[in-house]
Parts: C-alpha cells; structure tokens; sequence
C-alpha cells in the first residue's frame, strides 16, 4: 500500500514572485511526485487557490492566501485524503505560517509564527491552547522569502529527490556548537542524542573557523544565540558574544543528507535577503538547504532553556534528532518530538512550555528518510505508515484531552504560598520588582476523592517572574531569564529558569 | 548567485530621526538594564547596526544621548540602520 503525500501550495501567491516561473515550479513538484512513486509514495498536488487543482483534490478553493483559509483548505485536505505527509511548498510569502498570539508575550514578541496549527485537528485559532494535541505529518520547503530564485527551489527539490537513506553510525557523528554559558546543557543534550559530548565545540572556547571535515559530519547541533533578521548564531562568555556560526562559513561544505537542529532564538527564521548585511548572503536555515542539508529543525522567534539542566528547547530539538536516528521520516520526528516534549512537560503546560511547541517547525520534506530502519532489514518488526499514524493520531488526540495549557489571567493575585516564594525569590536572584505573571492551567476530568486533589491537583499556577538583563558592556540586547513557579491550592509543586537562547 | 533571480519582496529603506536612549526599565530592581532604543517623535525601534553584532555594539553605545539621522529598514520594532549621522541643533 502507498503512502500518501500531500504538496500544498498556492498559485497566486507563487505566480505573483515567479511570474512565468510558476509553471517551472509546478514542474519541479511533478518531479518529485514522480520520484515519490518510485519510493512508495502517492503524491497529490494541490493548489488551494485554483478552482480547477482545488476541485479535483474535492475541497472548495481559497479566495485568499491567508493564514484562516490556507489552515482551513488544509484542514480539508486531511479530512478527505487522510494523508501520511503534509508538505507546505514555498516560504511564509508564498504559504503564510499561522500567527500564534505568544502565551509567553513577556518577551517582546508580539506572535509566534508558527506550523503547528496545520498538524494539528483544531480548526483555525491564534490561541496555543487549541494546538496541544498534534496528529500529523507536516514539513515546510521554503523557498526564499522575497526573493524568485528557481534555482533554489530546484536544489531542494533535486535533494529531496536524491536523497537516500544511510547507516544509523554515520548520524551518530556531529558537529555540535554551544554557547559556553549553555555548556552543561548541550552536553546532557548530546549526552541524550548520541551517548557522548566528546566534540562538543564551545563559542568561545573552540576555533570558530570550522573546517571541512567538522562541517561534513551528518548531524549537526546547535545550542546557541540567534537574532531577529541575522545571518549569524553567536556565543557567550560574560559579556563577549562571538559569532559561533555566520551562514556563508556553509557554503560548498555541507554533506548531503545532513541533518541539523537549533535551538538558538530565530535559529529557523526565513528572511528576506534584503534584511540581511551581506549582499547574496541567506539565512543560516535557507543555507543549510541550499547547501544539501536535508531537515532543518528549529524555531521562528525567541526560544528558551535553562543554562544547567534540561527543557523546553533542549527536550524538542534533541528527540527531533534521536527520533531521525531512529529510522523516522523527518515529519514523523517531528510529530513524535512535540508528542514527546508535550508529555514529559504535562499535565499543566506553563506559558514558556507552549511557546516552544509553538515556535519549532520543519523545514524540508517530512517524508524523507535520512536513516536506515535496521528492524526492517533484520525482518525484526515491521510498521506500515499507516499504523504509525494511527498511533500517532491516537496519542495526538489523548494528548489534547488530558493536558491543561495554562492561560494568562488578568489580574496577578497575590499567592496563598507567598512566604515560600519570597524565600525562593532570594535564593534564585529574583525579586518582587521583575515582570510578573500569573497563569492558570485546569485539567477537564470528572471528580475528584481528597487524596487524588493533593497528589494530582486538577488546577495549577503558573507564577512567572521575567528578568530583563543588560550584561555589562552589552547594548540593546534583551537576555532574559525567566523564573517559573508551579503551585496548587496546597503547596508550592516546583520551579524552573529559563534563559533566552 | 544564481542567474536570473530578482527580489520581488524588495524592501524598502526609510530615514528616522530621533534620539538615542539607553532606556532603564524596573528602575530600582536588580533587573534594570539598558536598552538601546532609537526615540523618534511618534514611537521607539530598538536599534542595530546592519551587520552589526546584535548582542554588543560599542559603536552604538557612544550614540547615546545624541540626536542622529539614520537610514536603513524597519521590521517591526528593529531598524536595522545602514547609515546612521549625528545631527546637531
């Protein structure tokens, strides 16, 4: 049985940048449609704008390229195909991202742009708490953001094509960087990924003039600071932030096959070239592609973990690599890491927890293979794609029935444990003057005996408590670090920080 | 480079007038901290050099307190300044 692939597009929006191109494009999608049967895939092309291409998928066109009508044409799409992989073709000005208003909105960003919402069975909303019960497939292609550069299109396309799976061993080897303040961290999260931390390079600390052989390795790792329009991810030592990674240190050295993860603030933002210093420069995520990685994982805007242990960040982007690993197509890494990071965050998601599931998307086919299933070839076990999602399907939609994202309330009510989180306050280096917040998250269930409301509280609070730091030397650069603290009616339930990456 | 390919998202360049302020904020809590923020008369970007290193720029820091003409792109709250002239009154 094949599986089913679903390239999602739109022709206004790409005739508007390619002009005559579009029937070039629509000539790369065919390709890959012919490709895609040759690896046992059924693949269907949909323009959501065009009556003729949308009738014969059998939903009702789009009038207009915007992110309701292309979530709803997508909604469609899954209903009636039920399709094992969703591919969003072309960058946000060709399909736009969903705009999530930002549960963590401390931060300064105003949104999260986000494809979340397309894996998810909710219908269109900007509120994350419809989006915690992922189910489905998804990766974006993009192309590059203003700009109507076939060739580009044609070098993913032509990846994606060639593309062939490998040997579990030769993912196992990395290049990973990490801020030097970050560097317990990373090293748990390679520890995680690969079982050691041995070649960990540190920003500052290591050669940031990487060479070839560094470069080549298949997996790549990044636990950095990223910024808003950049084509750059910096270190941190103090107050010395050096460039750990510019984008044109990429070119002409990347292996096919390569695999990358981020976790740096905008570590997967496309930017207009325009926005960019150097002139023909790209995004360090549009780079990588363009330089024959075949999945790039990361996020849209400001990410967050803590310096010395393990979450939020660290937790998505490393099961996203170990799930490759582990013989998933990139897509379905994906849907595992949010299912993944979502059950080990839950029962009570805390505003920062729903930003990162917002915020990380895929950037490539998600029906690409990198590693090699060695269960299949020892005749150990075998998944159809079918069952595999039925799974997946399964677990997305107990998810969104069990979990309680929390919600921002209006007024912030002092608590019943403030002694206790006074004593906290001070041990931890906050205080009462840092931006406050308060969230509440209540699991929907039937009622409750006395020990079951002590041990497993249907209702948390989220108290968030956001430092704004102006290292010395530093200018206009907003390093955050957030205190979060979880409390019931009875008790104080534990705290984290958070820094921005 | 490839051949043949044109911006269609061209962006455009835009000049701001306005003082540079490093702005306090939680004055008095230990979170104060300094912000570099382009004060013109209608709204406040904070500002980058283009090219500039996002996270450290002493060339910005000496900015502070003067009144500069810039040239560059706004997107969103950052302008991205290319040519940034003091201006005196």
């Amino acid at each position: 049985m094949y599986a089913k692939k679903i390239i999602v597009s739109a022709k206004s929006t790409l005739t508007l940048k390619y002009g005559t191109g579009f029937s070039k494009i629509k000539g790369l999608f065919q390709k890959l449609k012919t490709a895609d049967k040759k690896r046992g895939i059924a693949t269907r092309i949909v323009f959501i704008d065009d009556a003729t291409s949308a009738k014969q998928a059998g939903i009702k066109p789009v009038k207009n390229v915007n992110a309701r009508e292309c979530k709803r044409a997508v909604d469609d799409l899954y209903k009636k195909h039920i399709p094992d992989y969703i591919v969003l073709a072309g960058s946000q000005d060709i399909f736009p991202f969903q705009d999530i208003n930002n549960p963590a909105d401390a931060d300064g960003d105003l949104t999260v742009p986000s494809d979340l919402p397309y894996a998810c069975d909710a219908p269109y909303s900007r509120n994350i708490q419809s989006f915690t019960g992922p189910t489905r497939v998804v990766g974006r292609i993009p192309d590059v953001p203003g700009e109507n550069d076939i060739q580009y299109f044609t070098t993913l396309i032509n990846n994606i094509i060639n593309a062939k799976p490998r040997k579990e061993e030769l993912y196992m080897q990395y290049f990973g960087v990490s801020a030097w303040v970050w560097r317990v961290s990373t090293e748990l999260s390679l520890q995680n990924i690969v079982g050691n931390h041995n070649n960990l390079l540190l920003s500052p600390g290591s050669k940031s003039k990487y060479t070839a052989t560094q470069l080549k390795k298949l997996t790549h790792f990044y636990n950095c600071h990223g910024a808003q329009n950049d084509m750059a991810f910096y270190g941190q030592k103090g107050s010395n932030y050096p460039i750990a990674l510019s984008s044109t240190q990429l070119n002409g050295k990347i292996s096919e096959g390569t695999i990358v993860a981020a976790e740096c603030c905008y570590g997967a933002e496309l930017v207009n070239p325009d926005l960019l210093p150097q002139p023909g420069a790209l995004s360090i995520a549009n780079n990588y592609l363009k330089n024959n990685a075949i999945a790039f994982m990361g996020s849209s805007n400001i990410a967050y973990g803590p310096a010395d242990s393990q979450g939020l960040a660290d937790l998505v982007t490393q099961y996203f690599i170990k799930n490759i690993i582990g013989g998933a197509s990139t897509g379905r890494a994906l849907l595992q890491a949010r299912q993944q990071f979502l059950s080990e965050s839950g029962p009570h998601l805390d505003p920062y927890e729903l930003k990162t599931l917002a915020q990380f998307h895929l950037l490539g086919d998600p029906s690409v293979l990198a590693v090699i299933d060695e269960s299949v070839k020892k005749v150990v076990s075998k998944n159809t794609v079918q069952n595999t999602r039925m799974k997946l399907f399964n677990k997305g939609t107990d998810l969104k029935k069990s979990l309680a994202p929390s919600q921002k309330e209006k007024t912030v009510m002092p608590s019943a444990h403030q002694r206790d989180i006074n004593t906290l306050l001070k041990e931890t280096g906050f205080t009462t003057y840092d931006k406050k917040g308060l969230y509440k998250a209540t699991i929907k269930a039937s009622t409750q005996g006395i020990a079951e409301k002590k041990l497993a509280p249907r209702t948390a609070r989220f108290r968030t408590f956001v430092k704004e730091i102006s290292t010395p030397g530093s200018v206009g650069f907003d390093n955050i670090k957030v205190l979060v603290v979880k409390e019931s009616q009875y008790q104080l339930l534990g705290w984290r920080i958070y820094e921005r990456r | 480079m490839s051949g043949g390919k044109k911006n269609t998202g061209k962006i455009k360049e835009v000049q701001l007038s306005g003082k540079v302020v490093m702005k306090k904020t939680s004055e008095g809590s230990k979170s104060e901290r300094n912000a570099v923020l382009l004060q013109t008369e209608n709204k406040s970007y904070i500002l980058r050099k283009m090219g500039g290193n996002p996270f450290r720029d002493t060339s910005l820091e000496i900015l502070a307190g003067k009144s500069i003409t810039a040239t560059g792109i706004l997107d969103r709250n950052l302008f991205l300044a290319r040519e940034i002239k003091e201006t005196y009154s």
